[in-house]
């Protein structure tokens, strides 16, 4: 059964007002217990405030959301629990790092969950030990953290509450690319240890496609593209179209296609199109290219 | 009119948090005895990760950090001479990496104003630089709006019309594409084009992704606040080693040339882009097929 679920969810903004928006428009997806899926789009394309009703943030203005096929808006409790079981990491997180301590920010969710002491001191150290943080920034004021640290204290207070949903948005943005390797490195480490289901959101395509297994792409509020990696990125055309970047490589080969090429479209990555390229080069001069 | 906008000469700069309670602390300099010159009608991108101290060499261009060593000179105008800030504004102005953070006005067209009314320009050429700006950056349909209704790349090109209406000769742009969705960057990265090209204005563009630094004139690499690499787009990526040491990748489009390269397809060197990529690739075929 899958662990999350929408129905036809729509939400509007400003409703009843000139400013009326909808913001996303009769979305219904189902999220695996354990799978990484990636959901693209650009800004304005309603992913963020999609996953803002996965946890209860946002109430729909038609349609469900279900955590293990209940409706999270039956009553106050399955709101609460909703808060509890998915954690959702905004984008620039460490705009909303607050507390005296690296430590004491990190154990704010654990702490609202009315955990034990000592439970919560098990999170806190497992969290800052999946984000890399070392053991003696934990005492630091957040605000005395460069950059890329704020960011790995502000998802670690996230991962703290060891959510079953972990949702991030936007979680690279801004970096630069070691500061990008970093982020993507530990949220796969912590997948890949605690098995739990992770939804990441991205306009980065790369990004989604070094993790993700099955990918949603949103355009114009709705649901444009649904599948594996795969599928999805064999429409590198469309994508562009979206205002959505496709790896450097998916470009070139779109490029040799529209020059009348033989070659596949589905290429995203620099292994996929140097075997491609091997193929059509032995193909055409009888095995020029060694 | 000297040749050069901005010069450097041994720059030292260092951050020191200890200097308030009067103990300096020996900080690790962000930017280590630099020198350069940019000359007038250049488009200079300067790449490095973070913390390199590029961000650093940005501020001193025009005197929001003075050099501790050294002497930086701005349209001919010492730095350090606090007499001459605002001609050294009016020579040199920034675009930063927040578009949340630099705009001051409640409209559009007021917040382009902000510049020269500081300035003490006359009310009418205000009104005539104001449209002339936003027009330049595709906007002026826009001088009417909020601008929090605008989205990030939009609010990234109004505050890139404040400093043209400042008649600046030079823009030095830190990081402005970082927070920026796909098509965000797009339309910065061709209104920056724009200035230089058709404007003549000189551009140092700070930023750490490789596809827009093969779209300037100039690459400079910056590591550990020293510069270790300065030379045409070509030169800089050629040297591939070095780069990969700082922690920068080589633009995607160049890593798969080389690969195909080493398979034995016949691609000339320094190819940096999608296009040129394609082009050798279909080049190739076309040979290999006759």
């Amino acid at each position: 059964m899958s662990i999350l679920k929408t129905t036809n969810l729509t939400h509007l903004y400003g409703q009843k007002t000139l400013f009326e928006v909808t913001a996303v428009k009769n979305i219904s997806i189902e999220i695996e217990e354990g799978e990484f899926l990636g959901v693209i789009g650009h800004t304005g394309s309603g992913k963020s405030t999609l996953i803002q009703h996965f946890n209860g943030l946002l109430k729909p203005d038609s349609g469900n959301v279900y955590l293990d096929g209940r409706d999270i808006w039956e009553s106050k409790e399955s709101v609460r629990k909703a808060r509890f079981a998915v954690g959702l990491c905004f984008q620039y997180p460490e705009y909303q790092l607050f507390e005296e301590t690296v430590y004491r920010d990190i154990s704010f969710g654990p702490k609202n969950m009315g955990l034990a002491e000592d439970e919560i001191d098990r999170r806190v150290q497992r969290a800052a030990r999946f984000v890399g943080l070392r053991e003696e920034l934990l005492s630091k004021s957040p605000f005395d953290l460069s950059g890329g640290e704020k960011r790995r204290a502000a998802i670690a207070g996230v991962m703290a509450m060891e959510p079953r949903v972990l949702i991030l948005d936007e979680p690279t943005a801004g970096l630069d690319p070691r500061g990008r390797d970093t982020v993507l490195g530990f949220v796969k480490e912590y997948r890949q240890e605690t098995g739990g289901t992770v939804v990441l959101v991205s306009h980065s395509m790369d990004d989604i496609a070094r993790l993700a297994t099955r990918a949603v792409v949103m355009n114009r509020s709705e649901i444009a593209m649904a599948g594996t990696v795969d599928e999805i990125f064999s429409r590198g055309g469309e994508l562009l179209e979206m205002g959505l970047n496709v790896p450097q490589v998916t470009r070139i080969f779109l490029d040799l296609r529209g020059r009348g090429l033989p070659v596949s479209a589905s290429v995203y990555t620099n292994e996929q199109g140097e075997k491609e390229l091997l193929r059509l080069f032995q193909k055409g001069n009888g095995g020029g290219a060694q | 009119m000297s040749e050069n906008i901005i010069e450097f000469k041994n720059v030292t700069y260092a951050y020191d948090n200890a200097a308030e309670d009067g103990n300096p602390i020996d900080a690790d300099p962000a930017v280590s005895n630099i020198s350069l010159a940019i000359k007038r009608g250049e488009f200079v991108a300067v790449l490095g990760h973070n913390g390199s101290g590029k961000s650093t060499l940005a501020k001193l261009c025009n005197a929001i950090l003075t050099p501790q060593g050294g002497a930086v000179m701005s349209g001919g105008f010492d730095t350090a001479d606090e007499s001459r800030v605002l001609d050294i504004r009016r020579t040199v102005g920034m675009v930063f990496q927040n578009p949340d953070n630099q705009i001051v006005a409640t409209v559009v067209e007021d917040d382009v104003a902000f510049g020269p009314e500081n300035l003490g320009v006359e009310p009418l050429e205000i009104r005539k630089r104001v449209d002339e700006a936003l027009t330049a950056v595709g906007m002026y349909g826009f001088r009417l709006y909020e601008p929090h209704k605008l989205s990030g790349g939009q609010k990234q090109r109004v505050a890139i019309a404040g400093v043209i209406a400042m008649r600046t000769d030079c823009i030095v742009l830190d990081e402005p594409t970082a927070m920026l969705d796909p098509r965000g960057r797009l339309e910065v990265m061709d209104i920056i084009k724009k200035l230089n090209r058709e404007l003549g204005i000189t551009v140092v563009l700070i930023t750490h992704f490789m596809d827009e630094a093969v779209q300037a004139g100039r690459v400079i690499v910056m590591d550990e606040g020293r510069i270790i690499l300065d030379g045409t787009p070509k030169e800089v990526f050629a040297r591939k080693e070095t780069l990969r040491g700082t922690g920068l990748d080589i633009p995607q489009a160049a890593a798969f040339a080389d690969r195909l390269r080493a398979d034995g397809i016949p691609l000339p060197d320094g190819i940096l882009t999608a296009e040129e990529c394609a082009d050798a690739i279909a080049y190739a075929y076309a040979y290999a097929n006759n």
